[in-house]
């Protein structure tokens, strides 16, 4: 690709990447051009300029009269200590045992409750004995919302997910990948479920996946699943 | 001073950071979401965040606002897609942000310092663009998800963007140069 293609190549998609909207590969290769090309690094820092711009024309309002003390409490609020790695393969399987044994029903409390202290303790000790950081739980639905099943996540290492899928749906999904916060789709190639189920170590953390998607034979998303996520 | 007290963990620069922010914060979470219990909490979660990634703002990349708003943004665009809920009509968004009376002195330490050129500039666009413009912006829809929100075809959909984008980058020039 001549210098001048990828300029060219640049101009037609900086827009795109400037507004976070571009697929992984494309956001990799503009950026790629753009630090080792001064003109095109000037011109995505002028569009990523003007989006921040476009954001900052949301009018001001007010918050509740609360908001300014429950987010400081939150912001002092401790953060799970990072926890030194452990053997992999072997251990995921007893995390997901442990965690779903531990109670679906409990782990989706804790995300609901999040500001119980006594439940955060308990999630964070659950944590602490499965040398992990984050776990967390989605809801598989089908494209016109009705929900299908459930995918759990858990951020350590190694990081899984494990998914279950309501008996009406199960024969409908036959592959899965994941879709990263940059939209980049990854396939999760050891997907295979039994009886509904299925669990297996990921291939990224959790934190840099936005969504899982379920799909039919011929490549048609029948599923999905938006996790939480971070910036 | 604030981003350095953020990241030495602070409270009281943490208080100042909340208090400076809040309105420019929680009026973007609620520009996208709608909902103002839920922008509340999306608005803390930015807070949060920042608070606790203080030590990788790159004053270099963007401005404290830009980089928090930046935050909220892909939180919210986030809590739409968990949720499963219809995007919102970028017609009332663009409503919206044309109707900006509540600002406060403040805000021109910052960035340009007026934004009417902008207003004026999405104002004059072709509504399709514009349309395709906000809801890539304010609520991450990606071109093939423009594509089938507007009925259209992709390439229909990666056009108005770009000329959208191009058109208002124009504008950014000449005020720049100014």
């Amino acid at each position: 690709v001549s210098a001048e293609d990828a300029c060219r190549d640049l101009r037609e998609f900086a827009p795109e990447v400037a507004l976070g909207i571009a697929d992984d590969e494309t956001h990799a290769r503009i950026r790629a051009h753009a630090d080792g090309c001064p003109a095109c690094r000037s011109e995505l820092a002028r569009l990523s300029t003007l989006v921040d711009e476009i954001l900052r024309l949301a009018p001001e309002r007010q918050p509740s009269r609360a908001f300014q003390e429950r987010t400081l409490r939150a912001m002092q609020r401790p953060t799970t200590a990072k926890l030194p790695p452990i053997r992999a393969q072997r251990t995921a399987a007893l995390l997901i045992a442990a965690l779903l044994a531990a109670g679906t029903a409990t782990a989706a409390t804790l995300f609901a409750v999040r500001h119980d202290r006594q439940l955060a303790a308990h999630y964070r000790a659950a944590l602490s004995t499965a040398h992990g950081s984050a776990f967390d739980a989605a809801e598989l639905r089908t494209p016109n919302g009705t929900r299908a099943g459930t995918v759990f996540t858990y951020q350590g290492a190694p990081s899984w997910a494990f998914i279950t899928i309501d008996r009406a749906y199960r024969s409908l999904a036959v592959r899965a990948a994941v879709v990263t916060t940059r939209n980049h789709i990854v396939p999760l190639q050891s997907y295979r479920p039994r009886a509904g189920s299925w669990g297996g170590v990921l291939p990224l953390e959790p934190a840099t996946i936005r969504s899982f998607r379920l799909t039919d034979a011929v490549g048609r998303t029948v599923l999905v699943a938006y996790l939480a996520k971070s910036w | 001073v604030l981003l350095a007290g953020l990241a030495a963990g602070d409270r009281d620069a943490a208080a100042a950071f909340v208090r400076r922010f809040q309105s420019r914060v929680y009026g973007l979470a609620l520009t996208i979401l709608r909902d103002p219990s839920t922008a509340e909490d999306i608005a803390q979660e930015g807070f949060v965040r920042a608070w606790r990634h203080a030590e990788k703002y790159d004053a270099g990349r963007a401005s404290v606002l830009a980089w928090l708003l930046g935050i909220v943004r892909n939180l919210a665009i986030d809590a739409i897609r968990r949720r499963g809920a219809e995007p919102r009509d970028p017609n009332r968004i663009a409503t919206e942000l044309e109707v900006d009376d509540t600002r406060t002195s403040w805000e021109g330490d910052v960035g340009f310092g007026e934004r009417d050129w902008l207003r004026s500039a999405l104002v004059a666009l072709p509504a399709e663009q514009r349309r395709a413009v906000l809801l890539a912006a304010y609520l991450g829809r990606t071109a093939d998800e423009i594509a089938t929100l507007e009925g259209i075809p992709l390439g229909t959909a990666k056009t108005r963007i770009r000329r959208g984008m191009a058109k208002l980058r124009r504008e950014l020039e000449v005020v720049g140069e100014c």
